[in-house]
């Protein structure tokens, strides 16, 4: 009779424990907030930046019970185009990343909140001290609005192959300057016979309109004093510095024949195929692709790729490290805004910036972080060199400006100079009349 | 008839209107709305009339993009017309043979244009490609196609035939087979030779495909993106820009979306004005 009381007590307890949890279950899950984010990054995909994220959406939310984090994978080509079309209709995501080239289109909207007040102004005062790169956040600012926070920066290196260095009797000393370069070039290209096309050819190019990247004339037109944009986001590419730039690609492949003419049709990823393919001795490539063409290399050893900082006019001024990247926004009409900005400032904390560099691997944005131990490793030292290029030449480009097409201006004033359907002066003023009617 | 009879036609071709309605003459408004707007970077910046259309008719590049449309549309139709004309007289017979190769011939309109225009891309390409092996003998193994702007052009337009002249072959096709065989028996009895029975007898019973296949493909030409886009990027210098090319860049790549919709609003236009002078000169022999 005990026994059938102490089983019927046990009986209505769990009863009334599984009411309970019925009752409160629904209860806690209406206090939770799914914070949605739109990025390039699958953080069920593998990957180093991948495996990153999953483990900050993990550890944040973990530190936050009531918020979780969805994350909807989306092509970076578009997402900045889909958030302000969403900002629009009124169903943009939370937070959203976008790429520096493309902060022409939130910087000129409404859509991103000002991160200011939400983020940057709680920071301790040895958070700004501790960023590589606090002119970043600067450039992000429109009126006295943080618009986007960074999240990981890449930017255009000078990538050449060690050995054939070494066999022209050449130093890296020798890739400083542009007149350098195009030496190296020269020495750098191989041919069976003086008339015979080369084998080697020294110094990559990818000019077409299509697919294109930043190349030596836009580097070098950038990092001439007062850059490509004046006051008012005014366009400024016919300038000396440009023109001579530019002449310097279109010698290139008609004078020196470093470079082949069919340059003129390559995209980007047609010239990095054809560096790895070991046809180009040198060529401008973002560092981010490093690894990529360290381990896709054929017919050359991959360990013999090095870097070297964009060459400069003269040897004792280096040419402009462009800053590009990533950073993340909030839209300005979330209902979620203040977990959207908690989820932000976690994503680029000193634990999260770690992560991004270690297994994301990206160039450290911070100084603790670059001075941690992971960092020091030889496998790391791509990126050090790159953030000792940051910390040297960074340049940023006016993120209120639209820029998107100015390389693809720049290449088709290459073109119609080798094609000899303008001269340089003329195929510029084209170019800066293209990029002006974009502001 | 009934009262409620007299509606029925109407509420048959309701669905169908509604949907040409909210599919075709919505965007067609809205975009002759932001095409009289400063729309940049998503975001309407104010009424400026004809502005944008002024502006366009003043650029150089659409002046060029126009040339460069002729060019390309008016040289890729009648080679792929007589290409597909010529594969369709040819494999007309019905033997296992004629079959395979109708089959064979299919086969590039059957790959994803945009793939298409990628392989043909690596083959025409001289620092990986094919051509190189095939015009070395010629002593042309040096020569960049795709970096010559009359190369470019060619290979676009090779692309385009290579793609469209199945789909020229397969209309055609439909029209032969539609002709009595008695015809042509008849007229072999009378002592017609061959030309003579393609100019008597062929050629005008096959007037009405000839002109769908003539209206369809030059639609397809004229308005033609991702062949530019992938085997040449509008290059080298401008020299296969299509205006459907430049419309493109301006709206989705440059983000000025008020004259990437002027310029939308006179292609279009020019579509119509042009197809019915093509239906007109058709017309004009009281074939049709």
């Amino acid at each position: 009779m005990t026994r059938l009381r102490s089983v019927l007590a046990s009986l209505a307890f769990a009863a009334v424990v599984t009411s309970v949890g019925a009752l409160v279950a629904p209860i806690a899950a209406y206090a939770q907030t799914t914070v949605t984010m739109w990025t390039f990054l699958d953080p069920n995909r593998p990957g180093g930046r991948e495996q990153a994220l999953k483990t900050i959406i993990e550890s944040f939310e973990r530190q936050n019970p009531t918020i979780r984090i969805r994350v909807e994978p989306q092509v970076w080509t578009t997402l900045a185009e889909k958030f302000v079309l969403g900002h629009s209709a009124g169903n943009a995501p939370d937070i959203a990343w976008v790429n520096l080239e493309n902060m022409g289109l939130i910087l000129n909207s409404d859509a991103a909140a000002d991160l200011n007040p939400l983020i940057v102004r709680n920071w301790p005062a040895d958070r700004r001290a501790d960023l590589l790169l606090p002119g970043w956040l600067d450039s992000l600012t429109a009126n006295g609005r943080l618009q986007a926070m960074p999240i990981m920066a890449s930017t255009w290196v000078l990538m050449y192959r060690r050995d054939l260095l070494r066999d022209a009797g050449l130093t890296p000393e020798s890739l400083r300057t542009w007149d350098g370069v195009t030496e190296a070039a020269r020495r750098m290209t191989r041919r069976a016979s003086p008339d015979a096309q080369p084998q080697i050819w020294g110094m990559g190019l990818g000019l077409s309109q299509e697919r294109f990247s930043a190349t030596p004339a836009v580097l070098a037109a950038i990092g001439a004093p007062g850059g490509i944009f004046g006051d008012n986001c005014r366009a400024r590419l016919a300038t000396p510095e440009a023109a001579r730039a530019v002449q310097m690609q279109a010698d290139w492949i008609l004078r020196d024949r470093v470079t082949p003419r069919e340059a003129l049709s390559m995209s980007s990823d047609d010239a990095i195929d054809q560096f790895a393919a070991g046809r180009f001795a040198m060529q401008i490539i973002a560092n981010s692709r490093f690894e990529q063409i360290q381990r896709t290399a054929a017919g050359w050893n991959g360990a013999d790729l090095a870097m070297a900082p964009v060459p400069g006019v003269s040897a004792d001024r280096p040419g402009a490290t462009l800053i590009v990247g990533w950073s993340a926004v909030a839209w300005s009409r979330s209902p979620r805004l203040q977990q959207a900005a908690r989820f932000i400032d976690y994503m680029t904390n000193a634990e999260s910036m770690a992560l991004w560099s270690a297994p994301g691997a990206q160039v450290p944005m911070t100084r603790s972080v670059a001075a941690r131990p992971e960092m020091q490793t030889a496998q790391a030292a791509p990126l050090r060199e790159v953030s000792a290029m940051f910390a040297a030449s960074g340049a940023y480009m006016p993120a209120a400006c639209n820029w998107s097409r100015t390389f693809a201006d720049f290449n088709l004033a290459t073109q119609q100079v080798v094609l000899g359907q303008r001269n340089v002066a003329d195929a510029l003023r084209v170019a800066e009349r293209a990029t002006q009617d974009r502001q | 008839m009934r009262r409620s009879d007299r509606f029925v036609p109407y509420r048959l071709i309701a669905p169908a209107l509604l949907i040409e309605a909210g599919l075709v003459l919505a965007p067609l408004a809205i975009g002759f709305y932001y095409s009289l707007h400063n729309v940049r970077f998503f975001r309407n910046r104010g009424f400026v009339g004809a502005g944008n259309y002024w502006r366009l008719l003043e650029s150089d590049a659409v002046v060029n993009a126009l040339i460069v449309t002729a060019v390309f549309t008016v040289v890729s139709l009648l080679l792929t017309f007589a290409l597909g004309f010529a594969l369709a007289l040819h494999l007309e017979r019905d033997s296992r043979m004629h079959v395979f190769m109708r089959a064979v011939v299919l086969v590039p309109y059957m790959i994803a244009m945009l793939v298409g225009s990628m392989l043909l891309k690596w083959v025409f390409a001289q620092e990986s490609g094919l051509m190189p092996l095939l015009l070395g003998p010629f002593g042309l193994g040096e020569s960049s196609i795709l970096a010559d702007p009359n190369g470019a052009m060619a290979a676009l337009v090779f692309n385009a035939m290579w793609r469209d002249s199945a789909f020229a072959m397969i209309m055609l096709l439909a029209g032969l087979k539609s002709i009595p065989m008695q015809i042509f028996a008849a007229a072999r009895v009378d002592g017609a030779g061959p030309l003579y029975r393609f100019w008597r007898i062929t050629l005008p019973l096959m007037r009405i495909p000839i002109l769908i296949t003539m209206v369809r493909l030059f639609i397809h030409f004229v308005n033609i993106l991702t062949m530019p886009l992938i085997l040449t990027g509008g290059g080298p210098g401008n020299a296969t820009e299509t205006l459907v090319l430049h419309m493109f860049r301006l709206g989705f790549q440059d983000h000025v979306l008020g004259t990437a919709n002027a310029l939308a609003v006179l292609i279009f236009v020019a579509n119509l004005v042009l197809v019915a002078l093509l239906l007109a000169l058709f017309r004009q022999n009281r074939r049709i």
